[in-house]
């Protein structure tokens, strides 16, 4: 009797063993989960992304140039879902843009990219904008470091200054006299250049003479007038470089004018589509410039990095754009490098 | 529970001790082997668990690079202005111009991607404005592009970023022999102009992934696969499986990690960038076919401890009931009047102890009925001694002759005197039943006595008795006065002089003293030091000179303890003094006969 009781409580023990044991018999069971919190953390991003609304100014409307960097704009904005409030002065003035930038901190705007005019006049309104948690990111022409977030800028300032002293070079064999018709004297971009012209010139072209710097304040009228007042003041003018996209247009027109076509180069910065007609017709060999709406759009893409808190870094590849460089002392992206258009590509080019 | 309790407390010890001891040892053996077991095949699992994903990962992570350098060495045609150039230009031209552009960009194609160590990529092609340029080492099928799969005519597909991977199960696009493949596509984009120039499709031999993979195979068991999102199975380790759907997909808990069924481990690690989930299964018993001599290990030395348990436990209760056991069954024996008990265990364990106290306490209960049962047999003794020496044969003879003499002489009233004295004296002997009687009729019997002998002896007896009357009336043992008075009789007498005996009854404070003294012979010095000796040692009384001392001596001190023996002072030729000593005591308190 006894040991049929032992068999009873022995057995009854292993069948809760078995039981224990078999309890937890679902199809899989998992052993170890990476990275759950990655994908959770990726949902939550996707919760919180919200429309950001981006004040866009460029230095002055009207001019093609800043339509093909809205152009690109637009391209980024529909990608993005980003609300881009665009907005020109009808001329370059450093107090109409001030305006406008007031108006936009009015209009509590998540960000502003603006094309400053004029390098200090605008330094007040942007610090009082970055006050109110608004990003300020500038392209094409910088502000003061301290009042903004980013500058998007387009090329290598030394670079392209010498490459266009270069150009200028190679058209008049390295002799004679030059004028360069910059976009205004306020503009930071276009001092910097203006600046790296100079240098070239002084340290290897000993033949050539420069022998005016004029400001064309990217006015079309008045580039031209600038144009004619050289070639009448200089009648031994060899060459002429603008930095400006009204500039060449309007110098070659004046060159065309004045029959002095073949007798004075233009070079410079200026658009395909400005230039495509003085290209094909060999009144002019090359002109410089980069795609603005790539401009446009990197600014864009850049800005929304920013309201997203997240990090540029050197070399980063950027879809859409390529690979940019990132000076991190400077807050200063710069975009790539210039492309020269002459008779042979310029119908690639659509801007 | 309190049925186990219930029945547990039924069991003898035996049976309880053993059961003790398998529940404390064997149970926990066993818990501790199944536990120790099953934990380190979940270590191992959990390990493997742990371990392969990262492979995996690393796996992915390899492909990936390896992938993103076909994308780089895609991404350079943006260098190579030429084909640029003829991919901006306008869609419609006249036929020569088209077959020329289509043989430098087909030149393109073929120079880049098919030469040198690019022995992976089958085809390359590109498509732009309703051109289409392409290389292929292999003979291919392609019908038009749709929404839902990419093809090389047709529309083109809104690819959802610049870089995409598709799968063969995307697209319609088939090679000879349908060879596995994977289709590598790249938006090309004209960043300067904002425009989408055309697409770039490379298609890559399956087979490029296998070096990469063959670092996580090297298990003969394991097999491993890759699939998308719809299950489709873009690579696996039997290529026959290759393009065919897993079921399973959706079953599959995680996509980043291990899991198991019952026999098989699964781990798996996606790669976000290209939608694909690697897979990698193991059979669980490859993994713990080391662990399984371990296991063995356990199962035998589980047995073993068993074993020795339950043998080493039935010995240990054994050891512990059989003593317990046989104590028992010789208590029943002297239950039943045995007192002749031997118990051997005389070790100190508590048993031992039990026992060696079950014996001295029988030891002392069996002395204990010896010594009452052997009181019992001297009293009666003693008691059927004094009877026989109550009335001497010759005293009865002496008396009868002296009575007839006195008949003789006619001297009528000390006839009479003496025979009432007789009577008296036969009635208080004959009147024995009790052992205890008031002084006073001990002293009337002691005085008829003496009354009788003095009509013998006439003049050569003298004697007195000097009694405190508050003595009267306590008590004393029958029959002690008499002996005493009678071996002065058998011992003292001096030819031709006068025998002066005196009877003193003293009361002290709890006792009464009884003295008796005569001027006899008295004894010698030795043989008195040699009387006193056999009252004090003898315990048996035997029938000698000294019979009456010995057998008062006995009777007092098995009344009253040993304190109250017989005192006899004698000096030779002056005589001799016997002293009683007896309690004061009621009658009723005194310790009695039963």
């Amino acid at each position: 009797m006894n040991k049929s009781r032992c068999l009873l409580i022995i057995s009854v023990v292993a069948i809760i063993f078995v039981l224990v044991s078999c309890s937890n018999a679902s199809q899989y069971v998992v052993l170890y989960e990476a990275e759950k919190v990655k994908e959770e953390q990726s949902l939550k991003e996707l919760e919180v992304k919200k429309k950001f609304r981006v004040a866009f100014i460029p230095k002055v409307g009207g001019i093609s140039y800043f339509e093909s960097v809205y152009e690109g704009v637009v391209e980024a904005a529909s990608e993005l879902e980003i609300e881009v409030l665009y907005e020109a002065p009808f001329q370059a003035d450093a107090k109409l843009q001030s305006q406008i930038v007031e108006n936009m901190i009015e209009k509590d705007v998540d960000a502003i990219a603006v094309s400053v005019v004029d390098h200090s006049s605008l330094t007040k309104v942007l610090a009082k904008a970055r006050e109110q948690g608004i990003i300020v990111v500038t392209w094409d022409s910088d502000s003061g470091q301290s009042v903004r977030d980013l500058f998007v800028d387009m090329v290598d300032a030394e670079k392209l200054g010498r490459h266009l002293m270069d150009q200028l070079a190679q058209q008049t064999n390295e002799v004679g006299e030059f004028a360069i018709m910059t976009g205004s004297f306020s503009a930071k971009n276009h001092n910097d250049w203006v600046k790296w012209i100079q240098v070239q010139w002084k340290q290897y072209y000993p033949n050539m003479k420069l022998v005016e710097v004029v400001s064309t304040n990217d006015d079309k009228e008045r580039a031209y007038n600038v144009a004619i007042n050289l070639l009448e003041n200089y009648p031994n003018l060899n060459g002429i470089i603008s930095n400006s996209s009204v500039g060449p247009p309007a110098g070659i027109q004046a060159v065309k004018n004045k029959n002095k076509v073949g007798q004075v180069a233009v070079v410079g910065l200026s658009t395909p589509n400005l230039m495509r007609e003085h290209l094909l017709d060999g009144s002019t060999q090359v002109i410089s410039l980069w795609s603005p709406k790539k401009l446009g759009y990197l600014t864009i893409i850049l800005t929304n990095s920013l309201l997203e808190n997240k990090t540029i870094e050197d070399y980063a590849f950027i879809p859409g754009v390529g690979v940019i460089r990132f000076q991190e002392e400077e807050q200063r992206v710069i975009m790539g490098e210039s492309i020269d258009f002459t008779k042979e590509n310029v119908n690639q080019y659509d801007f | 529970m309190i049925f186990k309790k219930g029945i547990f407390q039924h069991f003898n010890l035996k049976t309880k001790l053993l059961l003790t001891y398998i529940i404390i040892t064997i149970i926990p053996t066993a818990l501790l082997g199944y536990i120790s077991y099953s934990q380190y095949v979940d270590s191992i699992e959990q390990q493997v668990g742990v371990y392969v994903p990262r492979l995996l990962n690393q796996a992915n992570n390899n492909l990936e690079k390896q992938i993103d350098r076909y994308y780089d060495e895609m991404g350079q045609l943006y260098n190579n202005t030429v084909v640029m150039n003829l991919l901006r230009k306008a869609d419609y031209q006249n036929v020569s111009n088209m077959k020329q552009d289509k043989y430098q960009v087909d030149n393109y194609l073929s120079s880049t991607f098919m030469e040198g160590g690019r022995e992976h990529v089958i085809g390359a092609f590109i498509v732009s404005k309703e051109r289409l340029f392409e290389y292929s080492r292999v003979p291919y099928q392609s019908g038009f592009s749709t929404k839902e799969k990419i093809g090389l005519y047709g529309q083109s597909y809104n690819l959802q970023s610049e870089e995409q991977i598709f799968f063969p199960h995307e697209t319609v696009i088939q090679f000879r022999k349908n060879k596995p493949y994977i289709l590598l596509v790249k938006q090309i984009i004209d960043y300067e102009n904002r425009k989408n120039l055309g697409t770039l499709y490379v298609a890559i031999d399956i087979k490029f992934m296998e070096q990469t993979l063959s670092t996580v195979d090297e298990q003969e068991d394991a097999s491993m696969w890759m699939f998308d999102k719809d299950g489709y199975i873009i690579y696996h380790s039997m290529s026959s499986l290759i393009g065919t759907r897993d079921l399973e997909t959706e079953n599959y808990p995680i996509e980043n990690g291990s899991f198991k069924s019952s026999s098989f481990l699964y781990s798996s690690a996606n790669s976000l960038n290209n939608r694909w989930t690697f897979m990698h299964v193991i059979p669980v018993s490859h993994l713990t076919v080391k662990s399984d001599f371990v296991r063995n290990l356990t199962i035998i030395s589980f047995l073993v401890i068993v074993v020795i348990s339950i043998i080493s436990s039935i010995l240990m209760a054994w050891s512990v009931a059989k003593p317990i056991q046989q104590l028992v069954k010789e208590m029943k024996k002297v239950e039943k009047g045995n007192f002749n008990v031997h118990l051997t265990d005389s070790s100190n364990s508590e048993v031992g102890v039990l026992s060696k106290a079950f014996t001295k306490m029988l030891k002392e209960i069996k002395d204990l009925i010896n010594e009452k049962y052997n009181i019992g047999l001297k009293q009666k003794e003693a008691e059927l001694y004094a009877l026989q020496s109550q009335i001497n044969p010759h005293f009865m003879y002496n008396t009868l002759e002296n009575i007839a003499f006195m008949v003789e002489e006619g001297e009528q009233e000390s006839v009479v005197e003496m025979v009432t004295n007789l009577g008296r004296m036969l009635r208080y002997s004959l009147g024995n039943k009790e052992q205890m009687v008031p002084l006073k009729m001990e002293l009337r019997h002691v005085e008829d006595y003496l009354m009788i002998q003095k009509a013998r002896f006439e003049d050569t007896l003298r004697y007195s008795v000097i009694v405190n009357s508050a003595s009267l009336e306590k008590f004393t043992p029958k029959f002690i006065l008499q002996p005493l008075i009678e071996n002065i009789f058998l011992h003292a007498f001096i030819p031709g002089q006068i025998l002066q005996i005196t009877l003193k009854v003293i009361k002290e404070k709890n006792n009464i003293k009884i003295v008796i003294e005569d001027n006899g012979k008295g004894i010698e010095s030795n043989k008195l030091e040699l009387i006193r000796n056999r009252l004090n040692t003898e315990h048996l009384i035997h029938k000698e000179d000294s019979f009456g001392l010995s057998n008062v001596n006995r009777r007092l001190i098995l009344h009253f303890g040993s304190t109250y023996f017989l005192r006899i002072e004698s000096e030779k030729g002056k005589g001799t003094t016997v002293t009683v000593i007896i309690p004061i005591t009621n009658k009723g308190s005194i310790h009695e006969n039963e």
